[in-house]
């Protein structure tokens, strides 16, 4: 059984793990909501829906929308998807995407894993796995073992600070710690580093059977 | 920060009295270890299914217990008044005295009863060598599950079934099926050997035979209905003879155990894992598949472990002799020494390409090149890697290496020899002793076959590793360097 992104995302933010500021929109209140949306910024739009596992490929997700336009787009989410709540974030632009996720394997239990986001974790299976728990040494260890990692050393003039990416993955592993019971996979794709936080993008949890 | 503030190769005793039994296992874990010395060093032992037939296991496992003075043998079999010699006992309750190890070697349906009636004689360590359990399906299986629950029901210590056995070479103790003409076993040595797979452990033996690297034990899991790789990774650590270890497993037994007994294990562990690709496939991921499967999964925790992991059974040889050499690299500078310029080209282009992290082919400073330049003939030019030429004689190879050793500049010595009219076998004591006085690991290539049988048995006697190509060399001496610059890095770490 899945937890709506929501719920992950509320979940992800008790423990450290950020999110764009966001607005859920009940079918009811999709003509209101334009004028509570801050008029500078963008937006992501996403249908709520547990069940739909690849959003973007399926058009329920829209990202990089105007204020101005997102009346519309609501509207053409509503035709398409019928009732379903819509989730609206802020956009965050950004170059670099990771992927993080924890799971409960058969021989090592709680495993921790992370890497090159979004394309990239399909495209190059960029990622590293550890045994939980890990400290900040270790996790920085992990890192570098990556392909990614290239971004934290001064690739194309990128130096990203390690420090977020060690609150994430202490923040996933205080959760497998704490939630373990009922938590069987956890994947945060993308996560990427906003304003020296880490911030969750997209988030999926599949708790045990 | 030099790889040798952290000499793990200097006083092992030591390292061994410290790592052994750390404190997160409690003493009845540390007990239970040590008991397994009865089974892995015995002084009588029962055969249960000897046999005066050649054709049959029980035979070889007395034939090759026979030929160590200090074990006294007991074979079991109610058709033999005697065997090879000794009385032979219809029944193991008939045998007098107390026996440390008892073999059963009899047909699977025979097994359980044999335990049973060990265990009603009061022996506490068994070996299975009988298949035809879970290896075989459902029918295996069941019969397996009844052996283990008898078998943890009283507490004994089981090795298999389905093994090949073990082999105790420093005491002199082979308990394996295949008679040593069968194939030929390593001299007594520091590698150790737990495997899954008697057939690949076969060939890893004879493999160090023939490279003339030694063994310490090989023990043989079978089915793992007692002992597990877990067990056999602690037995090892009180083992004073090893110094690396070799590790063929196609599955986990117990994945958590296992990596508290690999974290800081004194020595390197190489792990070949079979059975990559079907788990791969079977294996459970997100609903994306975008985590991947169990193999990644595992190779990355075999990397927080430090542990060497060998993709095929090629690998599984090459780095398990590489960890034969007994000094740590001090740091990242290698120096190749060939009398062949495009080896030397190649081995530069490959460290380069592939361990440039753990190593760099390094520069030469002006002062040594004057130096080396007055060393040697005119047409050689003094650089690294350093290319002696086909006029290269002992004496060249010797020179160089002893000046680069007294200037500091060699942390790792990756040599290449190829036959001219000048060379002879003298070479290896000279390059041995002075890679012995100055403490400099030393790796070498030989890939002219006519050479390598000779050469790279002589250099194994000095516990230099040599290897049949280039490419094998550099990758060796790479994990080398990988495995030392982690564990420093890692003990460094722990006491920052």
């Amino acid at each position: 059984m899945l937890e709506t992104e929501h719920e992950v995302k509320q979940l992800l933010e008790n423990y450290g793990i950020k999110r764009p500021e966001y607005w859920i929109v009940p079918q009811s209140e999709f003509s209101d909501i334009q004028g509570i949306l801050p008029p500078e910024k963008r937006f992501v739009l996403k249908v709520l829906d547990a069940n739909i596992k690849h959003k973007s490929e399926i058009g329920a997700l829209v990202v990089d929308v105007s204020r101005d336009d997102v009346g519309r787009v609501l509207e053409n989410l509503r035709c398409r998807f019928g009732e379903k709540p819509v989730l609206i974030e802020e956009y965050i632009p950004h170059s670099i995407e990771f992927i993080l996720g924890a799971k409960k394997d058969e021989d090592f239990e709680g495993v921790v894993g992370f890497g090159g986001g979004g394309f990239l974790t399909e495209l190059y299976g960029d990622i590293v796995f550890r045994k939980m728990p890990l400290t900040r040494e270790e996790i920085v260890k992990m890192v570098n073992s990556t392909r990614i990692s290239a971004v934290f050393k001064g690739f194309r003039n990128l130096n990203y600070d390690y420090e977020p990416v060690i609150k994430a993955v202490l923040g996933i592993q205080r959760i497998f710690d704490e939630k373990g019971a009922v938590i069987s996979e956890l994947e945060i794709n993308p996560l990427i580093i906003s304003d020296s936080e880490p911030v969750a993008l997209d988030a999926k949890i599949i708790l045990n059977k | 920060m030099t790889l040798n503030a952290l000499s793990m190769h200097a006083a092992p005793g030591e390292i061994r009295k410290t790592l052994a039994f750390s404190s997160r296992r409690n003493h009845e874990d540390g007990e239970r270890i040590w008991a397994l010395g009865k089974l892995f060093k015995p002084r009588t032992v029962a055969v249960i299914g000897a046999s005066a037939n050649p054709l049959k296991p029980g035979s070889r496992i007395c034939e090759n217990l026979s030929s160590n003075p200090n074990i006294i043998l007991y074979p079991v079999n109610p058709k033999y008044g005697s065997l090879a010699g000794h009385r032979c006992y219809a029944r193991i309750s008939d045998i007098p005295g107390k026996i440390d190890l008892a073999v059963i070697s009899v047909p699977a349906n025979l097994v359980q009863n044999a335990v049973e009636d060990c265990i009603k004689s009061g022996i506490k360590n068994l070996l299975i060598i009988s298949s035809g359990f879970s290896e075989v399906g459902a029918a295996g299986l069941e019969m397996e599950k009844k052996l283990e629950e008898v078998v943890s029901k009283n507490g004994i210590r089981v090795l298999g079934p389905n093994t090949l056995g073990y082999v105790n070479t420093h005491e002199g103790i082979d308990v394996i099926f295949l008679s040593k003409t069968a194939f030929q076993r390593p001299l007594p040595g520091c590698v150790s050997m737990i495997s899954q797979s008697g057939s690949l452990a076969v060939d890893f033996m004879e493999e160090l035979a023939y490279h003339g690297t030694g063994l310490s034990y090989f023990i043989g899991l079978g089915n793992k209905i007692d002992i597990t790789e877990v067990e056999a990774l602690e037995y090892l650590r009180t083992d004073l003879h090893t110094r690396v270890v070799a590790l063929y497993l196609e599955n986990l037994s117990r994945g958590n155990e296992f990596f508290a007994a690999c974290k800081n294990y004194p020595h390197p562990i190489v792990l070949l894992k079979g059975g990559r690709s079907s788990k791969g496939s079977r294996a459970a991921v997100l609903h994306t598949g975008r985590m991947g499967g169990n193999y990644k999964i595992l190779k990355g925790v075999m990397e927080q472990l430090n542990l060497v992991l060998a993709s095929d059974e090629v690998e599984l040889l090459d780095y398990t002799r590489a960890f034969v050499c007994p000094y740590p690299p001090n740091g990242r500078r290698v120096v190749i020494i060939t009398n062949g310029g495009g080896n030397g080209i190649i081995a530069a282009d490959l460290i380069e390409e592939r361990w440039n992290e753990m190593m760099e082919v390094v520069e030469l400073p002006s002062s040594v090149k004057r130096k080396l330049g007055s060393k040697l003939p005119a047409y050689i030019s003094p650089s690294n890697p350093v290319d002696l030429t086909s006029e290269s004689t002992n004496e060249h190879y010797l020179s160089v290496i002893e000046m680069l050793a007294e200037e500091r500049i060699c942390d790792i010595l990756l040599f290449g020899i190829t036959p001219n009219e000048h060379l002879n076998a003298n070479v290896v004591r000279g390059i041995a002793e002075v890679c012995k006085k100055y403490r400099i690991p030393a790796f070498g290539y030989v890939k002219c076959p006519s050479l390598q049988m000779g050469l790279i048995k002589k250099f194994a006697s000095e516990n230099i590793p040599v290897y049949p190509s280039v490419s094998r060399a550099v990758n060796a001496t790479g994990t080398f360097a990988k495995w030392h610059f982690e564990r420093c890095r890692e003990h460094a770490g722990n006491r920052a």
